[in-house]
């Protein structure tokens, strides 16, 4: 007994003496681990069923705070975000022991497990990666501080967040619709309320909210045939009768709406795709995972994108409420056709301006300026959920077709598609003349 | 003498044969009804439901409604015989050979239904030659040469020929079930058929189009109900001229008189968006749709029908179920949850109050129906198809059974929500087949209902007492007695299960009719009378319930009665047979053609109350659209639909009355002049027009300075403004010689409280009138205990001395009502105050303050959710009594000292808006009565504990918070819903009388008293209903108000609608006495709506 309990104890010293003594050499982590990271975060929001705008406030600050964390060990080799974001917190010093990358990782769960309602899916991914750090060979004592260091970046911007003005808006009044002729309403198969509409007042990173970034107000409402409304409202009923199979291919493509609900006799399923701005996201998670680009890069684009979309719903938002314009859908059943029927479900939300052209333009825009003008891809975001892959000879020439999507689907005006576009260009070049030259 | 105890002995004897026989039943069973095996029976149906890629719920979404069974004596040997449809395999039919056993004959007789998928059976004499034919309908199927329907006519030999096409009856449409009856009274069968389209994505449209029925597609040929008439034997398609043509997922039928004109009419359950139907009969097989003139809601997806007299008041009643279930867990799972906009769009758009609730339709003979769903404890029976209405235990009083099950839990939330949506995903992905993906549906097998009745409108769940027979998925079923024993037995067709054969055991007397199958037998109603003036009513019509048709007898119970007095027989046409004393405990056979007859006389009975006309269209109140659970997602009501607030007085001192009507927020208030005709004028009043931004919730005339003229006051309420607004003042009026209203300055305190009533007096007896305003809530911030105002007039003013004089009414809560009276006869006026999760509470005047002595007058433990007080002394003994009207017993809510109805209220995310949560204790432990998403919406934070729906369906407010965010909550509660009247015993206490059941059936909001049989005895008048729920759980408007008898001074009784005449629908709110020049009147008031004045 007291034989074989000595040997186990040898044992174990032995195993000791194994694993501290070899040290082996630190793996660090891989760039892509931003990629898997941002992946992961589209995921868990989907599961959640984040609706747009709520989706773009999930999936902006993980990276900022990914961005802020690696930017405070370099420096020299990335600007500070108070360069751009207004009233953005002083980030603490990291200390020496900190690995850079995982105290980045550790920043960007922390903050993704305060936004998202499935926390545990957070948290197993939180032990993955300490986990993956421990195989990596990283000290413990090197995880320790990434973590403290996480920690203390990650509360920081938490405490910020709270900031923003979004658990005021979860107390004001829900939208009730003013059940005027000429005003927007809600839509079948659901009748959901207005979607957020206190969103407007939610922080804003950068532009300035007094600030227009589209001149061109939506044609007034009438039913006269020879209008410019009416004119628009039999455009979208007319195009949705002859659409080619590519055109209804680019409609469904482009759905990304995060909860489309469909009805089988007493069976009414939720389908949760990824949101207009997370199909963005996704584009350049594939564009990093397939070309070696450095961290920075990396780092920069996602964060630069996420605050221009994010800033693009918002002012978008504001639009929507304030000019309330009726959806193609109640417009035409009233109107024209009873029957009629969009490709796509209408989401719960006034017309102008297209808030997927917003965001989409924004991402070219950030897009093209970060990775250039010519720059072409093939994006498979869609294969999820049923629909094949896309080629794109450039990023505008994708914002474009979002827009004509929208159109195409019979969910907006086609004047709302395109100053849509410019709108979220005009964000994004708003967002790029404040950056560091 | 002799002769009377010779009888008895006999009797007695009877008693002891009877019953020594059916002991040993009761030994080898305690439980009303046996399971009677497949194996002892030989019934081995059972209806397979085995999906495959090709047939699945994903393209037929009707494919797990089951099938049915038909009951009828298809050889004339005396038993009942059964007929299943199978949806996907052969239909079966089984031949009655006694004793409970059956032989299968399908082969045989030939009719097995044929290819295609077999939905409705029916049994009827279609040809009139004697024997029983079969119908059966068809559906599902896109290739109509699948939907073929079968008449198998009856060969009279075993054998069955189907003649569809001979009959003209070959109509391919999708047909849920067929109904024959004699429409024209001709003395032959016409045939409604109930059909559904088939675009099961498309049930949730709303067409935008303001439009009663939505109109039927482009070719509508097989997707409208159909109507055949027969014309000598042969069917014509009459669908056009009935004017039945529609497009609605119609389930199922009750055919019956709904207007009492003699004439059968339809009543069409309609699933999903389109409301239920209900074509009335306008003779010539022509009908009309009247569902409003009958009912004010319907149930959302409206499934079987039974249209019976529940509690034997000669009128009958109909029951139409749904699909939530009663497992307050399964509950927090499964239910469809209310949209308030899309509800609000169903109104305006005509497809009318539809709540996913089973409704009990109380008929009243030609007059409205009042749902009584919640009262009788039926609303919620889970996933229901065949309701039946049957005396099943004999005791004279009907019963109910419903059938319910769904082979997949299509409706549970975090499959559709959740588990659904990553299975798809693996389905594009290629890793499962769409069969994986429906087999992951929750599939769980419940139990069917037995719903005992206890008389008085009272019913017990006695499912399992009774023994309901083995969980399943049950959808068609039928009663029939087939074993000649003199009670129902029951027929249950179940998917993927064996047939349910139910023995019934019942030891009771009875007594059976059974007609000759000539003409005039379809649609006989039968009533009995029994020797102490009770009656029983009894119509047949026996396809009901769902898919499915009973036994072709007539059958009543009779309990411990061993006599009846009359039985009179009503043929569909005008004629009459009375039979005295017929024997009990056997069948009678009874034949229309072999029969004396005579003709029936109808009894035109005068009400005591009537309507009359003298209203102009200024008796009219409008509410402005505002939607407090915007604002509030866990109110239980809106408080901004308070109105209108009442004043009657004499303004011009002619002796008649005049009316003040004020206005909700924007719309100003009304001054009607009365005239010496009777009739009503407007009196124009600018300042009313300049204070209409106000929402007025109470008004009362008083002489405020004595100058022999009426002032007004009006109280401000409702919760549209911001919680510091200006529009929440109370104003006064005064009156100049001009009958002109000016606004008194400076004369009332500035508040901005959320007012309710108001209440004047001069309870400090120093010469003026003074005030007490209660208020009803906070806006925005429900549960909250508001400020009251008691106002003092000094020298002209009046000075709020609440927190002086009246510091103890701060305590109050939300208040709804007020009076000042003198309950202990000590020349000392009381303040009696109502209102919501408080008790009747009581204040007296004592050393210049207002003491509170509730408990002194023993009103300690009266919390509820009082609405409405009236303090007179009703039953003339000298001292005041209080009529207390609440909420009500017809109400998805319940209280009891155990088991209290709660509101916790605390800001417990520190957000700043008040999260008031109502919960029922239950065993001990406080729940939730919100469903998740709405609880979640209202504290965002919970949203991260509660991901799924199953964890959140269990918790208690225990497992929802923290013990620290428990401590914050303050919690309020009511113990009973039943509106009271409290005797008063002397000054020293009061003991209550709970008002009669019909009283109970909404909130009271009014009360008048009357004397309407002119004894010198206090009689009740008491309105009130309440549309401003949150639609989620349906809404307050069966009552059609109610005239109160009183009787001995001892209680009151319920006076028929009939004899009453009070049928008096809507939003109502209050009843007022109006003295006209000749009569006193009554004006009943409704929201948002006319008004009605009635008199005697």
């Amino acid at each position: 007994m007291i034989l074989r309990l000595s040997a186990y104890i040898f044992f174990i010293l032995w195993v000791c003496t194994l694993t501290t003594c070899s040290k082996k050499e630190k793996i660090p982590f891989s760039n892509k681990v931003l990629c898997t990271l941002n992946r992961q975060l589209l995921d868990i929001a989907m599961e959640d069923g984040f609706s747009p705008p709520q989706a773009s406030r999930v999936y902006v600050y993980p990276h900022i705070g990914f961005y802020s964390c690696l930017q405070s060990f370099y420096p020299d080799s990335l600007f500070s975000l108070d360069k751009i974001i207004t009233n953005s917190p002083s980030i603490p010093q990291p200390n020496k022991i900190a690995d850079p990358i995982l105290s980045s990782i550790l920043t960007f769960l922390k903050i993704s497990k305060s936004l998202v309602f499935s926390e545990e899916l957070v948290s197993r991914k939180y032990d993955e990666m300490i986990l993956q750090a421990t195989k990596n060979n990283f000290s413990e004592n090197e995880i320790n501080e990434s973590k403290k260091f996480a920690d203390s970046v990650s509360s920081t911007i938490i405490a910020w967040i709270k900031k923003d003005h979004y658990q005021q808006t979860r107390t004001l009044e829900r939208f009730t619709s003013s059940k005027l002729e000429n005003e927007w309403r809600e839509t079948p198969p659901d009748y959901s309320q207005g979607l957020e509409p206190h969103w407007p007042k939610l922080r804003r990173f950068y532009t300035d909210s007094t600030m227009s970034f589209i001149s061109v107000p939506p044609p007034s409402y009438s039913k006269l045939k020879d209008s410019e409304f009416f004119k628009e409202a039999i455009g979208v009923y007319e195009i949705s009768k002859k659409l080619t199979n590519d055109e209804k291919e680019i409609a469904l493509y482009w759905d990304d709406n995060p909860n489309v609900s469909s009805h089988n006799a007493h069976l009414s399923h939720i389908t949760h795709k990824i949101s207009p701005p997370g199909h963005w996201l996704n584009i350049i998670s594939q564009i990093f995972n397939e070309k070696n680009y450095s961290l920075f890069e990396m780092s920069k684009t996602f964060t630069l994108t996420a605050i221009a979309m994010y800033e693009g719903i918002i002012d978008c938002w504001k639009l929507k409420y304030k000019t309330q314009v009726i959806r193609p859908i109640s417009f035409i059943h009233e109107q024209i056709d009873p029957e009629w029927k969009p490709l796509i479900q209408t989401p719960p939300f006034p017309e102008y301006t297209s808030g997927h052209s917003v965001i989409s333009a924004a991402a070219a825009e950030i897009l093209t300026y970060t990775l250039g003008e010519s720059y072409s891809f093939t994006d498979s975001t869609e294969v999820l959920f049923g629909n094949g892959v896309r080629t794109f000879k450039n990023f505008h020439e994708a914002a474009m077709e979002v827009s004509l999507s929208r159109y195409f689907a019979g969910i907006h005006y086609k004047n709302s598609v395109l100053n849509g576009n410019i709108q979220g260009i005009n964000i994004a070049k708003n967002l790029i003349q404040k950056l560091p030259k | 003498m002799k002769i009377l105890s010779v009888l008895s002995l006999i009797l007695i004897f009877n008693i002891n044969c009877k019953y020594e026989s059916k002991v040993n039943h009761e030994q080898a069973t305690n439980s009303l009804f046996q399971t009677v095996s497949p194996q002892e029976s030989g019934v081995d149906f059972i209806n397979s439901i085995v999906e495959d890629e090709n047939i699945n719920y994903l393209h037929y979404g009707y494919i797990y409604n089951g099938s049915g069974v038909a009951v009828g004596d298809i050889n004339n040997d005396g038993l009942s015989d059964l007929y299943f449809s199978s949806n996907l395999d052969f239909n079966k039919l089984y031949l009655n050979q006694g004793n409970f056993t059956f032989k299968d004959i399908t082969s045989a007789a030939g009719v097995d239904g044929g290819a295609g998928y077999k939905s409705g059976v029916s049994m009827a004499d279609i040809n009139q030659d004697g024997w029983l034919d079969i119908f059966v309908c068809k559906t599902a199927i896109n290739d109509s040469a699948y939907r073929n329907k079968m008449l198998y006519i009856n060969n009279k030999n075993g054998t069955f020929t189907d003649q569809i096409i001979e009959f003209g009856l070959d109509d391919r449409s999708y047909t849920t079930q067929a109904y024959f009856f004699d429409s024209d009274l001709d003395g032959d069968l016409d045939v409604y058929f109930v059909n559904h389209p088939m675009n099961f994505e498309d049930n949730n449209y709303i067409t935008p189009v303001v439009q009663k029925i939505k109109k039927p597609a482009k070719d509508s040929k097989y997707t409208s109900d159909r109507f055949y008439e027969n014309v000598n034997g042969k069917f014509k398609d009459r669908t056009k001229e009935a004017q039945i043509e529609n497009e609605a997922f119609g389930l199922s039928a009750a055919i019956g008189d709904f207007n009492n004109d003699h004439l059968p009419d339809i009543y069409v359950a309609n699933d999903f968006l389109q409301p239920d139907y209900l074509y009335i009969n306008k003779g010539n097989n022509q009908f009309k749709e009247s569902f409003d003139q009958y009912f004010s809601h319907c149930p959302f997806s409206s499934m079987g029908t039974d249209y019976a007299d529940i509690n034997n008041d000669g009128c009958l009643d109909l029951m139409i179920v749904d699909m939530t279930p009663s497992d307050p867990i399964r509950q927090k799972n499964l239910i469809m949850t209310q949209n308030y906009d899309r509800f609000q769009l169903m109104l305006e758009t005509g497809l009318k109050a539809q709540f996913s609730i089973n409704s009990l339709q109380l008929g009243s003979c030609g007059h409205t129906f009042s749902d009584i769903a919640f009262i009788t404890g039926t609303a919620y029976t889970d996933w229901s198809w065949s309701p039946l209405i049957a005396d099943f235990d004999n005791d004279g009083l009907k019963d109910i059974f419903v059938t319910n099950g769904y082979l997949h839990d299509v409706m549970h939330s975090d499959y559709n929500k959740f588990k659904l949506d990553s299975l798809e995903k693996l389905y594009n992905a290629g890793r499962i087949t769409k069969l994986d993906w429906i087999n992951q549906m929750p599939s769980v097998k419940i139990k069917d209902y037995l719903i005992k009745n206890n008389g008085d409108l009272a019913f017990k769940e006695v499912s399992k007492e009774w023994n309901s027979g083995p969980e399943s998925f049950s959808h068609g079923a039928a009663y029939a007695d087939l074993d000649n024993d003199g009670d129902l037995d029951l027929v249950i067709c179940n998917v993927n299960d064996p047939v349910t054969l139910l023995k019934n055991t019942s030891s009771k007397n009875y007594i059976r009719f059974q007609f000759d199958r000539d003409i005039r037998n379809i649609g006989a109603t039968i009533s009995l009378k029994s020797r102490n003036g009770k009656i029983q009513i009894s119509q047949l019509y026996p396809t009901k319930g769902f898919l499915s048709g009973s036994e072709e007898f007539i059958h009543f119970g009779l309990g411990d009665d061993h006599f009846v007095d009359t039985v009179q027989i009503q043929w569909t046409d005008s004629k009459v047979l009375e039979i005295l004393s017929p024997k009990i405990n056997q069948i009678h056979y009874i034949s229309y053609k072999s029969s004396s007859k005579i003709e029936r006389k109808d009894i035109v009975i005068k009400p005591i109350f009537k309507e009359i006309n003298n209203l102009s269209n200024e008796f009219t109140h409008q509410e402005n659209d505002y939607i407090d659970f915007k604002r509030e997602p866990l109110l239980l009501h809106k408080l901004s639909e308070e109105g209108p607030a009442i004043a009657t007085g004499d303004i011009n001192n002619d002796k008649l009355t005049d009316i003040f009507i004020g206005g909700a927020k924007s719309f100003p208030g009304k001054l009607l002049i009365q005239q010496q005709n009777g009739t009503f004028k407007s009196s124009s009043q600018a300042i009313f027009e300049k204070d209409k931004e106000c929402e007025d919730v109470a008004a009362v005339f008083f002489d405020y300075n004595n100058d022999k003229l009426l002032d007004l006051l009006v109280v401000s309420g409702g919760t549209e403004s911001d919680l510091e607004s200006e529009n929440y003042q109370d104003r006064l009026y005064l009156q100049n010689s001009n009958h002109q209203f000016e606004k008194a300055m400076d004369v009332l305190p500035k508040e901005n409280n959320s007012g309710s009533c108001v209440c004047a007096a001069d309870f400090d007896k120093d010469g003026d009138t003074d005030l007490f305003i209660g208020s009803r809530s906070v806006p925005g911030r429900y549960g909250e205990r508001p400020a009251h105002l008691l106002l003092i007039n000094q020298n002209g003013k009046f000075i709020n001395e609440i927190n002086s004089i009246g510091k103890g009414l701060n305590e109050l809560g939300m208040v709804t009502d007020a009076h000042w009276a003198d309950l202990d006869n000590n020349d000392q006026l009381e303040l009696v105050v109502c209102g919501e999760f408080m008790p009747i509470s009581i204040y007296s005047y004592q050393n210049n303050t207002l003491i509170n002595s509730t408990e002194r007058f023993g009103f300690k433990s009266t919390n509820g959710m009082w609405q409405k007080i009236l303090v007179d002394d009703i039953n003339g003994d000298g001292w005041m009594d209080i009529c207390a009207g609440n909420l009500g017993l017809n109400t998805h809510l319940s209280a009891s000292h155990n088991e209290p109805l709660q509101l916790m209220y605390s800001d417990v995310d520190k957000n700043g808006s008040l999260d008031a949560i109502l919960c029922q204790k239950r065993n001990g432990k406080s729940y939730p009565i919100h469903y998740r998403d709405r609880l979640l919406d209202q504290m965002v934070f919970l949203k991260k504990k509660f991901t799924r729906y199953e964890p959140f369906s269990n918790a208690s407010i225990d497992q929802i918070f923290s013990d620290e965010q428990k401590k914050a909550f303050i919690t309020v509660e009511a113990h009973s819903l039943a509106s009271e009247i409290f005797i008063n015993n002397s000054g020293k206490a009061f003991h209550s009388i709970t008002l009669p059941r019909h009283a109970q059936f909404s909130p009271i909001k009014g009360m008048v008293i009357v004397d309407f049989n002119n004894d010198n005895k206090k009689d009740l008048i008491t309105v009130g209903n309440f549309y401003g729920t949150d639609a989620q759980f349906g809404r307050y408007d069966s009552s059609p108000s109610c005239l109160l008898e009183n009787v001995n001074n001892t209680g009151f009784k319920y006076i028929e609608i009939n004899k009453g005449g009070l049928n008096i629908n809507g939003d109502t709110r209050g009843v007022y006495q109006i003295q006209l020049k000749d009569k006193m009147a009554y004006l009943i008031s409704r929201n948002n709506s006319s008004f009605t004045m009635i008199s005697q």
